[in-house]
């Protein structure tokens, strides 16, 4: 047993050489570990160097659904682009997409972000990264790296730190929240139904926790009253103690916050514990094919906001169903509509300068392909890189599809009120 | 009184969950109670036992319910290959060594999940996951009572093996002293790979059972560990009988914290249960007498 | 003599990294492995000194880093002052687990530093006003400078934590040749004898685990500057404890480099990995990380480490 305070020197020489060994050893695995990163930066061949865009989604974890939702929508819309030509003031340059795995943690998104800028060619805007949790660490990469960041995260917070490089399609969470509620009461009110006690749950991220609080004021200042209003873990595995607590409240009106798992648990659950209460989602998880498979029978009747109108998609609505074989999700879309943008904005100002692009980002109207289905009709980004057109909307889930059914003069479907 | 009720509702529900603990813990203080190792991969085994009875729904249409038993079986065959190959090597290791291991154990398993089946979540669709039965006025979720049917069964019978049974007893002799018992004949090593193949038998099985009312992902384990390390601690590590009340005790505590305090404390109690009894009782309820293990360390 | 030139060598191959290695990304992970190298030592202290093993020192990780990213993001006060802060909360917190654990046997203490991290990631999600709940906190872009321990590249962080890995590397080295280091080893060969000869087995492990505290509270204060950002999902990750106990297994619990080493092969290994290995199959990496931890265990207990002192023997017979 090697105990002693001190050895006799030969031992000592040996760990010095050993020692010598590991740190050559490791520099050379550093310096490997370069080259093997700055090794891919070739275009794309052909006569004109492709456009590089990039795009950090969450592909695995919690939110991998609509990760995935999001990153199809990019895709099909990088296809589009393409087909027909590319960015032709930039001699027909294609968009080359390169895609990172955001995972389900901030940090290490942040990672993939660095990890993306530094190897190679560094694309000439990002796409991502959906959570607002996740976008919220990339968007201060991006932002170092001066580099245009378009998501659809709804985090007020994104717009709120003088950052000049980041650009936010949907409407805020805190207007989400607001439309959710008001609709609902409004929509109540329409149909002279009651919707005086509202129990407000949302899963404890940056979205939920954004959109809960902005539910909660809305009911207040329409003097609803709050029976309940509580967070859980976003990885909850079992929603029986949450559904129990909200049949105990005894409210008319159930506003939820989720993604995908959690939403269908928190469903299950209240449906095996008989609640009839409507239920209005929060996007998320609510208005994804996912959220109709496990629930199938189940999902029909429940409302929830949404930030483009599913009845609107038209023309890549149809290519989306007959690439991927089920219906447009709303992240899929708006993606879709980001990266119309950018080809929008490079078509009109060609430029492989990721600054100048950031300032045309701010300076145009986009409305190509699926930007034009954006609320509005057209996308318009502020100083701050609000979309000053984002205007949320309300769909339930009526007959294993989405109907948009409030505000009555935007929409095309009336509400159902089921006593399930 | 509306309050009685929600209280009575409450924990009737926490003692459904509550087996479940029991089911899920039993294993695990098992294992200890019969080799002296504490198995930080039981998390995972429980994972795989999802992932297996999520795989038989959605390939062959079969009810978890109905496959568990085939799964706790599998589970049985995949503990008894692991206690060959890893724990046997280590068994008179230190202690340190025995934990690293089955923690290695348990990354190797959650990550080859997640290569495999990819680190997404998933759940089961199941008809009588919309039911209740209602009894008194009191409503319970089917896929709950189901499970927590099964914990049932499953302790009855786990009861009878290690009281009626040869083989059984053997391995409670083993338990008790490991000397003694081979004295008079009783293999160790045999009872090793038994004891081990039961536990993950156990875990796998509860694993099926529970996926109907819960969803699984390859790193659901790390989820699961607070309870289950509460509910041997506080029944004694090696303590069955112990596993079950403190199980059950657990299931209880967390449910009625839910009344009082906010959902995303619901664990809290939990923890200051396991505190109090890591200091208090070292030997947990049931085991005063597990002097032994503190002077082993 | 040699021994010293050897240790500039070295010295001088870490000092001058960022001017032979490529680029700015290898810069960050060499820094990476200089935090993490310095926390694993850390951990050392406790887990390979004295064999015993905790599972929750992630909570004085990332109990540093919120402090930084609590001071800097919502105070606007220096990362400098949130240092000694994280430090004096972690050892408060590593005093009270330490106090009843260490009273149990090895099996008991694994377990009460295991539920450390659920109940302080249940805290940081629920104590909002503290540490921005479940959203986190992230500090906003400042003037880069050494008061905001903010710089436009990740060279001048780099040299703070190759100071600090160094600071760390010859606390763990000092404590393993003194006398204090002596009582640790007692502890872990035969805590009977030890307890016998007269070694107060509260005391010396009580300073072995407040000393790793801190140390990983440092570690964990510069990670904190070094994101930017925290939240409850990457200050508790269980992978952070993993990784602590990897690199020291791996490197050699029983040398006062062998974390550092660990932590110098595992993590560049680990980036490279991920860079290769996409989307289900990232989980690789880890997986490799865990057959590594089992294979050790099982065949060679004493690590990278160890194998040197292996080698070095049987070079050494062949001298003499």
């Amino acid at each position: 047993m090697s105990n002693e305070a001190h050895r006799s020197t030969p031992q000592q020489r040996g760990r010095r050489i050993a020692r010598r060994a590991a740190a050559l050893g490791t520099v050379l695995a550093l310096a490997l570990t370069g080259c093997a990163s700055d090794g891919g930066n070739d275009s794309a061949g052909g006569d004109v160097k492709a456009v590089n865009l990039g795009a950090i989604l969450p592909l695995t974890g919690s939110t991998a659904q609509n990760g995935n939702n999001s990153l199809r929508g990019i895709e099909l819309a990088v296809k589009q682009i393409n087909d027909a030509g590319g960015i032709k003031s930039l001699g027909g340059a294609k968009i080359e997409l390169s895609t990172a795995d955001a995972t389900s943690d901030p940090a290490k998104a942040a990672n993939a972000a660095t990890q993306f800028l530094s190897k190679g060619e560094a694309p000439l805007a990002i796409v991502g990264a959906y959570a607002s949790g996740l976008t919220v660490t990339v968007a201060r990469v991006t932002e170092r790296a001066k580099v245009p960041l378009l998501s659809t995260s709804f985090s007020d917070e994104l717009t709120q730190q003088g950052y000049e490089y980041f650009f936010q399609l949907p409407a805020a969470a805190s207007k989400m929240g607001k439309a959710q509620m008001g609709y609902a009461l409004e929509m109540a009110e329409a149909a002279d139904k009651p919707l005086d006690k509202v129990a407000i749950v949302y899963a404890n991220n940056a979205y939920g926790e954004a959109q809960g609080t902005s539910l909660k004021q809305q009911a207040e200042e329409s003097g609803k009253e709050v029976v309940l209003f509580e967070g859980y873990s976003p990885t909850i595995t079992d929603a029986g103690p949450i559904a129990a607590k909200i049949i105990a409240a005894k409210a008319d009106g159930i506003f939820s916050i989720a993604y995908v798992n959690d939403g269908v648990l928190l469903m299950r659950a209240l449906g095996s514990q008989g609640s009839a209460v409507p239920v209005f989602g929060g996007t998320g998880g609510y208005i994804t094919p996912d959220f109709l498979a496990a629930l199938d029978e189940q999902a029909n009747g429940l409302f929830s906001v949404i930030t483009s109108n599913p009845d609107g998609y038209g023309e890549i609505g149809e290519d989306y169903v007959a690439e991927y074989g089920e219906f447009m999700p709303q992240e899929a879309h708006d993606n879709a509509a980001a990266v119309f943008i950018f080809a929008q904005a490079l078509e009109e100002n060609p430029t492989r300068d990721p600054t100048e692009l950031a300032t045309y980002l701010h300076e145009g109207s986009f409305d190509l392909g699926a930007a034009g289905q954006m609320p509005g009709g057209v996308v318009n980004f502020d100083d701050t890189g609000v979309n000053v057109n984002a205007v949320p909307l309300m769909v339930q889930w009526q007959d294993g599809g989405l109907v948009g059914v409030w505000p009555k003069d935007i929409v095309k479907g009336v509400p159902h009120w089921t006593t399930k | 009184m509306e309050t009685l009720q929600l209280i009575v509702q409450s924990i009737a529900n926490g003692l459904l969950i509550g087996s479940v603990y029991a089911l899920i813990s039993v294993g695990l203080t098992l294992i200890f109670g019969v080799m002296n190792i504490v198995n930080f991969a039981h998390g995972e085994f429980l994972m795989l036992g999802m992932f297996g009875a999520f795989f038989a729904s959605n390939v062959f249409g079969i009810d978890p319910l109905i496959i568990a038993p085939v799964i706790g079986l599998a589970g049985f065959f995949l503990g008894a290959a692991a206690e060959r190959i890893i724990i046997e090597p280590i068994i008179k290791a230190p202690q340190s060594a025995q934990i690293i291991a089955t923690v290695g154990l348990g990354i190797v398993l959650a990550n080859g999940a997640a290569a495999i089946f990819g680190n997404n979540f998933v759940s089961v669709s199941t008809p009588y996951q919309g039911q209740n039965f209602s009894i008194l006025g009191f409503n319970f979720a089917a896929p709950y009572v189901f499970a927590a049917a099964y914990a049932l069964v499953v302790a009855v019978l786990l009861a009878l093996f290690l009281n009626r049974t040869e083989f059984g007893k053997a391995m409670r002799a083993t338990a008790q002293n490991r000397g003694a018992a081979q004295l008079l004949g009783i293999d160790p090593r045999r009872m090793y790979m038994v004891a081990f193949g039961l536990g993950v038998a156990l875990v796998s099985l509860a694993g099926a059972v529970i996926l109907p009312y819960t969803l699984t992902y390859p790193f659901i384990g790390q989820q699961y560990v607070l309870i289950m390390f509460t509910v041997v601690v506080l029944g004694g590590l090696g303590s069955v009988r112990g596993a079950i009340t403190a199980g059950l005790a657990v299931g209880v505590i967390q449910s009625i914290s839910t009344l009082v305090l906010p959902l995303e404390l619901q664990n809290l109690p939990v923890f200051i249960v396991f505190f109090i009894a890591l200091v208090l009782i070292p030997g947990g309820v049931f085991n005063r007498v597990r002097l032994a293990s503190i002077k082993r360390s | 003599m040699w021994r010293r030139v050897f240790y500039g060598v070295l010295l001088l191959a870490l000092f001058l990294a960022p001017t032979y290695l490529p680029n700015d990304y290898a810069v960050r992970v060499l820094a990476l492995v200089c935090i993490f190298g310095a926390a694993s030592t850390g951990w050392n202290l406790l887990g390979g000194y004295a064999n015993q093993i905790s599972l929750g020192h992630t909570v004085f990780f990332g109990i540093g880093a919120y402090a930084v990213v609590i001071f800097q993001g919502v105070y606007g006060l220096s990362p400098w002052l949130a240092i000694p802060v994280g430090i004096a909360v972690s050892v408060a917190v590593a005093f009270l687990i330490g106090w009843p654990s260490f009273q149990l046997s090895g099996h008991y203490f694994a377990l009460a530093t295991l539920s450390l991290l659920p109940v302080f990631h249940i805290i940081a999600s629920y104590w909002k006003e503290l540490t921005g709940g479940p959203a986190g906190i992230s500090v906003p872009i400042l003037p880069s400078g050494l008061d905001t321990l903010q710089f436009d590249g990740p060279v001048p962080f780099f040299y703070i934590a190759a100071i600090f890995l160094v600071l760390v590397m010859v606390l763990g080295r000092v404590v393993r040749f003194s006398s204090f280091g002596l009582q640790l080893d007692a502890i872990r060969l035969n805590p009977q004898a030890a307890a016998l000869a007269g070694v107060n087995m509260f005391r010396v492990k009580m300073k072995a685990l407040l000393m790793s505290a801190a140390v990983v509270s440092v570690a964990g204060s510069l990670y904190g500057a070094f994101l930017q950002f925290m939240d409850p999902d990457t200050a508790f990750a269980w992978t952070i404890t993993l990784n602590l106990v990897l690199f020291a297994i791996v490197g050699g619990v029983r040398f006062w480099w062998g974390p550092a080493l660990g932590a110098l092969v595992l993590i560049p290994m680990g980036e490279y990995a991920s860079l290769q290995l996409t989307g289900n199959l990232a989980a690789l990496g880890q997986l490799a990380y865990g057959l590594l931890l089992i294979a050790l265990v099982l065949f060679q207990p004493r690590g990278i480490g160890g194998l040197f002192s292996i080698i070095w023997r049987r070079v050494n017979r062949g001298r003499a």
